[in-house]
C-alpha cells in the first residue's frame, strides 16, 4: 500500500529524468528556440541579479585591501591576507567560531523539525475555527521586535519573573536563569523556536495544501489510519520542500543573527554567547572597519558555500531534490 | 474489525493532537497577552514582576505619545506604498523566474541556478551598492526601496520546489500537445494552481517590506519618504536613550522620570501599532492554502 | 556537471569583466574629483600661509570681523548627530538667531545615535559627505579622513578667524593637545563642558539610614563592610521589615569602581589607568586587584550587594531605588521623587590597607571631534567665524553678540529663558514659559550631553530643586577634593597602533568582563586569579600596555 503512493511521486521524477536525457541528445538549440518564452520569464530576475548583485560584486576585494575612502575600492592598497591573519590571530577567534557553529547547529536541530511537526498537526485538525486560532496565534510572535523579545525574556526569567513564580507554586526553588552561562544557548534557541515556529510552518502548510486529495481518499478506502496517512502521504508529499529548506538552512549556518544575541549578552554568558557577528561588531565599534568585517564575512561565506555544496550533492544522490 | 480498531487509533490521535496544539496555543498566547498588558501598565510594576495576568495602574500614555508624533500617519502611508508595490514587483519577478527554473526542459537551467545562487553567498557590500544606487540616480527616491531586493534566490528556490512537486508534468505535456505556448501555460494554467505559493510569497515579501528600515536608513534622506519602521525605531531609541540619561544625572531630571515611565510602555505599544495591520492580513492569506487542492482534481 | 561548472564560471567572468570595466571608471572618476578638490584646497591653504605673517587674505565674500559674517546669504550643508526624538535643528532658536546675525544658513541632514554611524560612514566612503559635520566624529575618524584630505586642517583658520577659540586654547593647553592630530594639524573642534551638576562618582545614599543603624561615614573598606552589614541585618529604611534592604545596588561592574579605587588608588575603574609617575597600568592585572575581588566576593556572598547587579537593567535598579529599599544607590539622587525630604549624601572615597590615598576621577571636560569642515565646503573661513561665536564666554565683557555664546548653547538666552536665582549667581531659574530643559530642547537648543562645538563653564545650579542642591553639595565636599587624572580618552594612535589596539582591547576587555563578574559571584574560585592574569598576558596585554604607554607619553607631551 505504502509503495503505491510513493510510486506516484517518483514516477513523475522519473519522467523528468527521461526528458532531460532526451534533450541532451542533440536537440539543445531547438529546445532553446522552442522555450524562448521561458527565458523571457526568467529575464527580469536575471537582470535584477546582474545589476544589483553582480555589478557591485567588485566590492568583495575589499577583504584583501585596506579601504581608503578617497581612493575608492579599486584604488585602495592591497594587503593580501592581513585581515584574515588579524582575525585568526586573535585569542577570541576560535571561541567565537566554535560558539557560532554550536548555537547554529542547535538552532537547526531543534528549530528545523518543529515547524514541520506543527504544520502536520495543524493539517489534521478538522475544526476550522480552532485551526485558524492556533495558526494565527503561533504566527503572531514573529512580529515582536527583538528588543522587546529580549526584554520579555529577561523579565520572565528574572528571579521574580513568571517562570520562577510558577516554580514556587509547585514548590521548586527559584533559579537565577540569567546568570547560568550553560543555559544561554537553551534560552536563545527555544525562545527563537517559540517566536518563529508558526511563521516557519506557513511554507509547509502551503505545501500540504498542494497534495492530491485523491491520494488520501484512496488511502482511506484502503483503511489507512491517520498516522499512516501522515507518514505515507503527507510527509512524502512535502518532502521536497523539507529537503530544500534543509539545504538552504545548512547553507546559512554561519549567519547567526546579531541583534538578539547582542542584547541577550551579559558578563555571565559571554563565554558562550560571543559569536562571530557580535565579535566583529565589537571590534568594529571604534571605527568603520570595512575591510576587517568584509574578510570575516568572506570566511563565513566560504564555510556556508562549502556546506551547501556538500549537502546539495548528498541530497542529489539520495533524494533527487537539489538546488543545481 | 480492522476499521473499528483504526478509528479508535484516530480518536487517540485526535486527543493527543488537540492537547498538544492547545498547549502550544497557551504557551504562545501568554507572551502576546503580556505585550498588550505591558503596553498599558505601570512599567515599574512590570519590571518588578508584579504584573502577571491583568494590567495594573492602567494608562495609555505610551499610545498617546506614539500617536502624538505627526510623522506616524505619513509613515503608515509610505510603508503601505512600499509594501504593496514592492510586493507586486517581488511577485512579478520571482514567480515567473521560479517557474522557468522548475522546467526541467529549460536548457541552461543549472547554469542560471548557479548564477542566482551565487548571490546568496557573495555580495559586494554596502559601499559598492551605495555607489551603484547613486549612479543609477535612485538615491532618495522610492525606487531605491522598491527595486533593491526585487527578488532573492531563497524565495525563488522555495517557489521552484513548489512548482516541481505540485505542478504535474502531465499538465505541461498535455498543453504542449494542444500547441499551447509557454506563456499561456504559465499565465492561464500554472498561475491559478499556484495560489498557495503565491500567497506565501506575498506574505514573505510583504512582511519583509513592512519590517524593513535599513534600506530606508541608507538610501533615503528625505523624511517625507521614511517608512513607519524607521520612525518607530527613532521613538524606541529615544525611550532607551532617556533611560541612559538617568545615569548621567545632569540638570535635566524633572521631566525625565515621566519620560522614562512612558518609555517602557512605548516599547510594547510600538509592537501593537506596528504589527496589528500585518496580523490582520494573515487570515486573507490563509484562505489560499485550501484552494491548492484543485491540483489533484485537474490531474485526475 | 563539470561542463556546467565551467560554463557557469565563464559567464561569471564575462559578466564581471563587462561591469567591472565601468565600475572601475566610475571609481577613478570620483577619486580624481576628490583629489582635484584636495589639491585646490591645499593651494588655498598655501596662499593663506604665504601672507599669514601680516594679515589673512580675507576672501571677498565675507567680512573679517563684525557681522554679518558673509555679505550674501550662504547655505552650508551639515550632517549632525541629533538626539532621538529631538526636533529638526532648523527649527531651533539658536540656529535661527545665528543665521540672522551671520547670514549663514544651514541645510541639515540629521540622524540619531543608532543610525548616525552608518549614515556618516557611508557618506564618507561613498563620497556624498556634506560641508560640515556637527557633534560626532571619533578621533580615529579625524586621523583617517584628515590624512586623506577629506577633513581640512583648521589650524590656520583658527589663527586667522577664531580669536575666542584661540584664547580658550591658550587657557586650556590640555584642550589644544587633545584636539591636535598626530600630524600636528587640527581637524576637529572641541567642546569644553563644565557645570556644577557633574559627578565623578555616584554612590549616593539616604543619610537617615546611617542614623537608624548608628553608623558614621565609612573611612575604610572595612568600615564600609560594617555599614553594609548593618543595613542588611537591621531595619535600616525604617519600614518595619528588617529583611527588605539591599545594602548596595547598581548596574554592572562599573558601579564597583568606587570600591576598586580604595584598593588601587586609581580612579579609572576596571580599565587602563596611569599611575602618578606616568606609568600606564591595567588594573585587573595588578596584584591588588585580587584583594578587591576577595572583598567584593565577600560582599556578594553575604548578600550585601544586589544579587541582580550584573543582569538587571537601569530601569529595574531605578524601581528598587524608588521603592526605598536600596542603601547605597548608583543613580543621581535627582531622579528620586521630588517630594523626597531626607538628606541625600555621597560616600567619600575610601582607603584600605593596600592604599591610603583617596581618589575620584577628574571630570572629562574636553570632548573632541564636535565640528569638522570638509574639503567640499566653499566657505571654510566663514564657517570658522561661525564656530568661533560659541567659544565666547559670558565671563568676558563682550562675551556675547546678541546673546549668542557658549552659555546659550546650554541654557538658551539670559533674561529671556533663564535668570540668576540669587545675587551671588549661585543658582539660576527658568523664566516662563520655559519650565525645564525639555521646552528648551523643543524650541531653542541642542542637548548638551555630547555637545556642539563650544565652550561652557557654568557653575550655578537650578534654584528650588532641593535634591539637586543636595547632590551638588555632596559632590563638592565629598568627591572634588580628591580628583585625579585617569587614562585620558583623547589619546591618539597611529594607524598601525590603532589596528592592534582595536583587536587586543576587544579580546582583553571581553575576557575581563566575564571573569571579573564570575570572580565576584564566586562562579570562578579566586585561586584562579593567577591563571587569569596569565591568560591576559597570552592574549597580548604586554603589547597593548606598550602601545598605550607610547600613546600616553605623546599625549602628556613627553
Amino acid at each position: 500500500m505504502e509503495a503505491k503512493y510513493q510510486l506516484n511521486q517518483s514516477s513523475d521524477l522519473a519522467k523528468g529524468e527521461m526528458k532531460k536525457v532526451k534533450i541532451k541528445k542533440g536537440k539543445t538549440w531547438k529546445s532553446v528556440a522552442k522555450n524562448w518564452q521561458l527565458y523571457i520569464l526568467l529575464l527580469p530576475a536575471l537582470l535584477y541579479f546582474i545589476i544589483f548583485h553582480y555589478v557591485p560584486m567588485y566590492g568583495v576585494q575589499i577583504a584583501f585591501k585596506d579601504f581608503i575612502a578617497t581612493k575608492g575600492i579599486w584604488g585602495s592598497p592591497w594587503v593580501g591576507l592581513k585581515h584574515f591573519r588579524n582575525f585568526f590571530g586573535t585569542y577570541s577567534s576560535r571561541i567565537v567560531i566554535k560558539n557560532t557553529i554550536s548555537i547554529s547547529l542547535y538552532s537547526l536541530l531543534a528549530g528545523f523539525p518543529i515547524p514541520i511537526i506543527l504544520a502536520l498537526l495543524l493539517n489534521e485538525v478538522k475544526n476550522e475555527r480552532f485551526k485558524k486560532l492556533v495558526q494565527n496565534v503561533t504566527y503572531a510572535p514573529h512580529f515582536i521586535s527583538t528588543v522587546v523579545m529580549v526584554g520579555m525574556i529577561l523579565i520572565f526569567l528574572s528571579p521574580n519573573g513568571i517562570i520562577n513564580k510558577l516554580r514556587e507554586l509547585v514548590g521548586l526553588e527559584a533559579v537565577p536563569y540569567l546568570t547560568k552561562d550553560y543555559l544561554f544557548s537553551d534560552i536563545y534557541v527555544w525562545s527563537g523556536i517559540w517566536q518563529n515556529m508558526g511563521w516557519g510552518s506557513i511554507i509547509y502548510l502551503a505545501a500540504l495544501s498542494g497534495i492530491d486529495p485523491q491520494l488520501h481518499e484512496a488511502a482511506i478506502v484502503d483503511g489507512a489510519s491517520r498516522m499512516q496517512r501522515i507518514f505515507y502521504i503527507n510527509i512524502p508529499g512535502i518532502l521536497p520542500t523539507i529537503i530544500i529548506m534543509l539545504i538552504l538552512n545548512v547553507g546559512s549556518i554561519m549567519n547567526v543573527g546579531f541583534e538578539k544575541i547582542y542584547l541577550m549578552q551579559n558578563p555571565f554568558n559571554l563565554k558562550y554567547s560571543e559569536v562571530i557577528s557580535t565579535y566583529v561588531y565589537k571590534v568594529g565599534l571604534l571605527d568603520a572597519k570595512y575591510s576587517f568585517s568584509a574578510a570575516v564575512n568572506l570566511f563565513n561565506t566560504i564555510i556556508n558555500l562549502a556546506l551547501l555544496v556538500t549537502v546539495n550533492k548528498i541530497s542529489k544522490k539520495v533524494s533527487d531534490v537539489y538546488l543545481w | 474489525m480492522a476499521v473499528i480498531k483504526e478509528a479508535k487509533g484516530d480518536k487517540i490521535f485526535n486527543i493527543i493532537n488537540y492537547t498538544l496544539l492547545t498547549i502550544i496555543l497557551i504557551i504562545t498566547f501568554y507572551p502576546l497577552l503580556f505585550v498588550v498588558i505591558a503596553s498599558i501598565s505601570n512599567p515599574d510594576l512590570i519590571n518588578s514582576g508584579e504584573v502577571i495576568l491583568l494590567p495594573k495602574d492602567v494608562s495609555f500614555d505610551g499610545y498617546r505619545r506614539i500617536f502624538q508624533d505627526p510623522r506616524i500617519l505619513n509613515g503608515y502611508k509610505n510603508t503601505i506604498i512600499y509594501t504593496v508595490f514592492g510586493t507586486l514587483i517581488n511577485l512579478g519577478v520571482t514567480i515567473p523566474a521560479a517557474y522557468a527554473l522548475s522546467r526541467k526542459d529549460l536548457v541552461g537551467r543549472n547554469v542560471f541556478t548557479l548564477i542566482f545562487a551565487f548571490t546568496m553567498f557573495f555580495s559586494g557590500g554596502l559601499i559598492p551598492t551605495f555607489l551603484l544606487m547613486k549612479n543609477l540616480h535612485l538615491l532618495n527616491t522610492r525606487w531605491a526601496i522598491l527595486l533593491l531586493g526585487a527578488t532573492n534566490m531563497w524565495n525563488i528556490v522555495i517557489t521552484r520546489t513548489f512548482f516541481e512537486s505540485n505542478i504535474p508534468l502531465e499538465l505541461q505535456e498535455a498543453a504542449e500537445l494542444d500547441g499551447c505556448s509557454d506563456f499561456k501555460l504559465f499565465f492561464s494554467i500554472v498561475l491559478p494552481l499556484a495560489s498557495p505559493i503565491i500567497a506565501v510569497m506575498a506574505l514573505f515579501f510583504g512582511v519583509a517590506h513592512w519590517n524593513n528600515y535599513f534600506k530606508a536608513l541608507i538610501y533615503l534622506s528625505d523624511k517625507k519618504l521614511f517608512p513607519l519602521q524607521l520612525i518607530l525605531r527613532e521613538i524606541l531609541v529615544k525611550s532607551e536613550f532617556d533611560a541612559q540619561m538617568l545615569l548621567i544625572g545632569s540638570h535635566d531630571t524633572g521631566t525625565l522620570m515621566e519620560e522614562l515611565r512612558a518609555a517602557e510602555q512605548i516599547k510594547y505599544a510600538l509592537i501593537i501599532v506596528a504589527t496589528l495591520p500585518v496580523m490582520l492580513a494573515y487570515p486573507f492569506v490563509q484562505k489560499y492554502f485550501v484552494k491548492g487542492v484543485m491540483v489533484g482534481a485537474i490531474k485526475g | 556537471m563539470k561542463k556546467k561548472v565551467i560554463s557557469f564560471l565563464l559567464i561569471i567572468v564575462m559578466i564581471s569583466s563587462l561591469f567591472i570595466g565601468c565600475g572601475k571608471q566610475e571609481d577613478k572618476e570620483t577619486s580624481k574629483d576628490t583629489q582635484d578638490e584636495t589639491e585646490a584646497v591645499d593651494k588655498d591653504k598655501d596662499d593663506d600661509r604665504g601672507e599669514d605673517e601680516e594679515k589673512p587674505d580675507v576672501p571677498d565674500y565675507m567680512n573679517a570681523t563684525g557681522y554679518p559674517i558673509t555679505k550674501e546669504k550662504i547655505t552650508i550643508k551639515a550632517m549632525g548627530l541629533k538626539n532621538p526624538g529631538a526636533v529638526d535643528w532648523s527649527e531651533l532658536e539658536i540656529f535661527k538667531r545665528a543665521e540672522e546675525l551671520t547670514n549663514i544658513h544651514f541645510e541639515f541632514e540629521l540622524a540619531e545615535a543608532s543610525t548616525y554611524p552608518e549614515k556618516k560612514n557611508i557618506a564618507l566612503a561613498g563620497g556624498e559627505y556634506p560641508d560640515v559635520f556637527l557633534r560626532d566624529m571619533s578621533i580615529s575618524d579625524e586621523e583617517t579622513y584628515g590624512k586623506q584630505g577629506i577633513f581640512i586642517n583648521l589650524q590656520p583658520l583658527i589663527d586667522d578667524y577664531a580669536p575666542n577659540l584661540k584664547k580658550r586654547l591658550e587657557e586650556h593647553p590640555e584642550m589644544e593637545s587633545a584636539i591636535t592630530a598626530l600630524d600636528g594639524n587640527i581637524y576637529g573642534l572641541p567642546a569644553y563642558i563644565r557645570t556644577s551638576t557633574m559627578n565623578p562618582w555616584l554612590c549616593f545614599f539616604d543619610t537617615s539610614w546611617m542614623e537608624r543603624v548608628g553608623k558614621d561615614m565609612p573611612e575604610t573598606v572595612d568600615d564600609l563592610y560594617d555599614l553594609l552589614k548593618a543595613y542588611k541585618e537591621e531595619d535600616a529604611n525604617g519600614n518595619g521589615d528588617p529583611n527588605d534592604e539591599i545594602p548596595w545596588g547598581g548596574v554592572g561592574v562599573g558601579n564597583l569602581n568606587f570600591i576598586l579605587a580604595a584598593f588601587t588608588g586609581l580612579a579609572g575603574g576596571v580599565d587602563f589607568d596611569v599611575q602618578e609617575d606616568g606609568t600606564v597600568v591595567y588594573t585587573p592585572a595588578l596584584p591588588v586587584f585580587e584583594e578587591f575581588l576577595k572583598y567584593t566576593n565577600k560582599l556578594y556572598k553575604e548578600g550585601l550587594i544586589d544579587s541582580e547587579m550584573f543582569t538587571q537593567t537601569m530601569q529595574q535598579h531605578m524601581a528598587k531605588v524608588k521603592n526605598g529599599i536600596v542603601g547605597i544607590y548608583n543613580v543621581s539622587p535627582t531622579n528620586l521623587p521630588p517630594e523626597t525630604e531626607a538628606l541625600q549624601d555621597g560616600l567619600e572615597p575610601l582607603v584600605s590597607e593596600f592604599n591610603d590615598k583617596k581618589v575620584a576621577p577628574l571630570y572629562e571636560t574636553v570632548r573632541t571631534g564636535k565640528g569638522i569642515i570638509t574639503d567640499k565646503c566653499q566657505y571654510p573661513e566663514a564657517m570658522m567665524r561661525w564656530f568661533d561665536i560659541w567659544y565666547a564666554t559670558s565671563e568676558e565683557e563682550d562675551g556675547a553678540v546678541n546673546g549668542l555664546n557658549g552659555d546659550s548653547l546650554f541654557l538658551g538666552f539670559e533674561g529671556e529663558h533663564w535668570e540668576y536665582g540669587d545675587t551671588n549667581k549661585e543658582t539660576y531659574r527658568w523664566i516662563e514659559p520655559v519650565t525645564d530643559f525639555q521646552t528648551l530642547r523643543d524650541e531653542v537648543k541642542v542637548t548638551l550631553d555630547t555637545g556642539l562645538p563650544g565652550y561652557l563653564h557654568f557653575m550655578p545650579y537650578p534654584a528650588d530643586f532641593p535634591l539637586m542642591e543636595m547632590k551638588v553639595k555632596a559632590v563638592q565636599t565629598r568627591h572634588e577634593p580628591y580628583m585625579v587624572q585617569r587614562f585620558p580618552t583623547t589619546v591618539r594612535y597611529t594607524d598601525e597602533e590603532l589596528e592592534r589596539v582595536t583587536l587586543l582591547e576587544t579580546d582583553i576587555s571581553n575576557y575581563v568582563e566575564q571573569m571579573v563578574v564570575k570572580f565576584i559571584t564566586g562562579d570562578e574560585p579566586i585561586e584562579n586569579f593567577g591563571r587569569f592574569v596569565k591568560t591576559l598576558e597570552e592574549i597580548g596585554l604586554e603589547e597593548l600596555l606598550d602601545i598605550k604607554q607610547k600613546a600616553y607619553d605623546r599625549w602628556a607631551g613627553k
